[in-house]
C-alpha cells in the first residue's frame, strides 16, 4: 500500500498557493494586511475531528461545488474578529461572513486554476452546533480529510483557521485525474499509524507518571517544509528530540507546554527541591520511554527494529524547535510528513508529539498502516480461537 | 504598525512600522536598513543557498536577500547607504541530518551581504537556542528575544 507522497504534497503546495491567495485577496478587497502562515493537508482520526477543528465561537461555513466540492469551515479568533470589524465599520456579525466569501473565493481560485471546470461558492452562513460540522463532514474509514491554511492579521496576530473538509467523491475524482497513483482508501490507511501511536503514547505517558492520560487528538499531516514551525507556536515547550534508525529513519520530538515551569519534572520527582539537572534528566527520560513505546509498535508492524539516537533536552520555543528540524530536511524534501498526537497530561501538561518521517522513507507509513492491520487480524484470530476475555484490547501490542 | 515576517518571507517598509519574526532556530533573520531614506527589510530564511532557480527565493539567503534588497531599491533605498543587522543559526538540536545548517546559514548570509557590498553592521549568532526578533526600521534597533533570556538590542 504505497502512496505516492509526492502527490500527496501537491495538493499541499496548492493548498498553500490557496492559503496565500486568500491572504491576498483579503487585503486587496479590505486593505487588512495578511499572510498565510500555515498549510497543510492533513489526515484526521474522525473521532478527534471536532477538536482538531477548533472551539470558536465565530464560525462561519461556506460550500463549495465544481471542480473540487466540499465545504470551507473558517474559524475566527476573537483578534481577527474585532480587527475586521473594526476596519471594515461593521458589527463583526456582517463582518465575518463577507471576509469567509473573500477569503473562500481565493482559495478556491488556486483549486480551479488547472481545471476546466469552475469551482461555484455558496453564501457563507453560520455555523449553529459543533455536531454540525462534524456530521457533515467526509469521513473514509475513520479518517477525515482536511485542507487546512491559517490566515493571519499582520497587525494583531488575529487567525482565521481557513479548513476545508472536500467531499469524499469530489476528491476521489480529483486525486485520479491528477495522475495520482494512490487510492484515497490508500491514503485514509494513514491515520491508524497516527492513532495508535497516540494511544501508545498515552498509555505510556500515564504508567510511567501516575497521571491519567487523556487523547485530545491524533492526525497526519502533509506540509509544505517552511510551514513546518507554524505546527506548535511561540510558547515555552520542554522535552526531548531523537533520531531513530533502520527501515524508516525518523526525527522524533516529544514536547510538553506545561502551565507552569517544572510541572513535569514535578510529576516524576519526589524531592521538590532537586536540581535543574536531574528535572531535565527526568523529562527526558520520559520523552525517551513514551518514543520508544510508539516506535516499538512501528517496528512490530514492520517485523523489524527500529533503534533511537541519545536523545536532545529542549527548552525552547515550539516554533523555533520545528524550524530546525525542518531546516534539516528542507535540503532533501519541499513536503515532508508529521504524524502528530497530543495528550493531556493530567491539568497542568499537555504532550505533543511530533514525529517527522525522514522524506525518503516516508512512503514506509503506509506499510506500517498495513502491519498494524495485520495485527489486529492476528489478535482476532487468537480470540476468536481462545475467547477475547478483554473485549477492550485494540490488539496493537501495549505491552511491545 | 507590525509587520509579521514568515519562514521563508520577507518584508520591506518605508514607513514606522516594526518588522517581526519568531521561531528562529537554525534559521537566519537578515534586517537591512537605510537610514536616511528610512527604508527597511527584514528576511527570515531556511536554508543557505538555492540550487538553481527556486519556486520561493525567500527560502534561501542568497536569492532571498537579492530579492528583497530589489524590493528596498523600489522604495527608494540607496545600494550604497545600506547597513544590515544579522540573527539566527543556532545550534539547539544534535542531529546527524542537515549538517550544521545553522552555522552554515550564518556564513551565506554573510557571504551574500558582502557580495552585495553591505556593510554588516552587528550580528548576533550561533549557540543552542531559538530567537524572535523584532527590526525598528526608523530606529535600526534589532531586538532579540529568547525563552528564558533578557531581551538584547543591536
Amino acid at each position: 500500500m504505497r502512496v505516492d507522497l509526492d502527490a500527496v504534497a501537491s495538493f499541499s503546495q496548492t493548498g498553500d498557493e490557496g492559503g496565500q491567495r486568500a491572504a491576498d485577496s483579503l487585503e486587496g478587497l479590505t486593505g487588512i494586511p495578511a499572510t498565510c502562515e500555515l498549510t497543510r493537508t492533513t489526515l484526521v482520526d474522525a473521532d478527534g475531528l471536532s477538536v482538531f477543528l477548533g472551539t470558536t465561537s465565530e464560525r462561519v461555513t461556506v460550500s463549495f461545488d465544481g471542480a473540487l466540492a466540499g465545504r470551507a469551515v473558517l474559524s475566527f479568533d476573537e483578534a481577527f474578529a474585532d480587527h475586521v470589524a473594526d476596519e471594515l465599520g461593521v458589527d463583526a456579525d456582517l463582518a465575518l461572513p463577507e471576509v469567509a466569501n473573500i477569503l473562500t473565493s481565493g482559495f478556491v481560485d488556486a483549486w480551479a486554476a488547472d481545471d476546466e471546470e469552475t469551482i461555484d461558492i455558496q453564501p457563507p452562513e453560520r455555523i449553529g452546533s459543533e455536531q454540525d460540522v462534524v456530521q457533515e463532514a467526509a469521513i473514509l474509514d475513520d479518517c477525515a480529510f482536511v485542507f487546512e491554511s491559517r490566515v493571519v492579521l499582520s497587525g494583531t496576530r488575529g487567525t482565521c483557521r481557513f479548513a476545508v473538509l472536500p467531499d469524499v467523491d469530489s476528491f476521489e475524482s480529483y486525486v485520479a485525474e491528477s495522475d495520482a497513483e494512490f487510492s484515497l482508501a490508500d491514503l485514509a490507511a494513514h491515520i491508524r499509524v497516527a492513532s495508535v501511536s497516540a494511544d501508545a503514547v498515552a498509555s505510556h505517558l500515564e504508567a510511567m507518571t501516575g497521571v491519567e492520560a487523556t487523547l485530545v487528538e491524533s492526525h497526519v499531516d502533509f506540509v509544505p517544509v517552511e510551514r513546518v514551525p507554524s505546527l506548535l507556536d511561540d510558547a515555552a515547550y520542554e522535552g526531548a528530540i531523537f533520531e531513530s534508525e533502520g527501515v524508516i529513519d525518523s526525527v522524533v520530538a516529544i514536547l510538553f507546554d506545561e502551565a507552569e515551569s517544572g510541572a513535569v519534572a514535578s510529576l516524576l520527582l519526589d524531592d521538590p527541591e532537586a536540581g535543574s539537572a536531574m528535572a531535565e534528566s527526568a523529562v527526558t527520560e520520559l520523552g525517551n520511554i513514551t518514543a520508544s513505546g510508539f516506535l516499538d509498535e512501528w517496528a512490530n508492524a514492520l517485523e523489524t527494529t527500529i533503534d533511537i539516537s541519545t536523545p536532545s533536552h529542549v527548552r525552547d520555543a515550539g516554533t523555533a524547535v520545528l524550524d530546525t528540524v525542518a531546516a534539516a530536511y528542507g535540503e532533501r524534501a519541499d513536503t515532508i510528513a508529521v504524524v502528530n498526537a497530543s495528550i493531556e497530561l493530567g491539568p497542568d501538561v499537555t504532550c505533543r508529539v511530533c514525529t517527522f518521517p525522514s522524506p525518503e522513507d516516508a512512503d514506509q507509513l503506509g506499510d506500517i498502516a498495513d502491519g498494524l492491520v495485520d495485527d489486529e487480524d492476528a489478535v482476532d484470530a487468537v480470540d476468536a480461537v481462545f475467547g477475547d476475555d478483554d473485549s477492550d484490547d485494540d490488539g496493537a501490542g501495549e505491552d511491545a | 504598525m507590525t509587520i509579521r515576517v514568515g519562514v521563508a518571507d520577507w518584508r520591506v517598509t518605508d514607513d514606522d512600522s516594526l518588522l517581526v519574526t519568531s521561531g528562529l532556530g537554525s534559521c537566519v533573520a537578515v534586517a537591512v536598513h537605510d537610514a536616511d531614506a528610512e527604508v527597511g527589510g527584514l528576511l527570515h530564511a531556511m536554508l543557505p543557498e538555492a540550487d538553481g532557480p527556486v519556486e520561493n527565493p525567500a527560502k534561501y539567503v542568497d536569492s532571498g536577500l537579492d530579492e528583497m534588497l530589489s524590493a528596498m531599491m523600489r522604495l527608494g533605498a540607496s545600494p550604497d547607504n545600506l547597513i544590515a543587522k544579522l540573527a539566527g543559526g543556532s545550534s539547539m538540536l544534535d542531529l546527524s541530518i542537515g549538517d550544521s545548517v545553522g552555522a552554515r546559514n550564518v556564513a551565506a548570509a554573510e557571504r551574500a551581504l558582502a557580495d552585495a557590498g553591505v556593510e554588516l553592521l552587528a550580528s548576533e549568532t550561533g549557540g543552542d537556542s531559538g530567537r524572535s526578533v523584532s527590526f525598528s526600521p526608523t530606529s535600526g534597533d534589532v531586538t532579540i528575544d529568547r525563552v528564558d533570556t533578557e531581551v538584547l538590542v543591536i
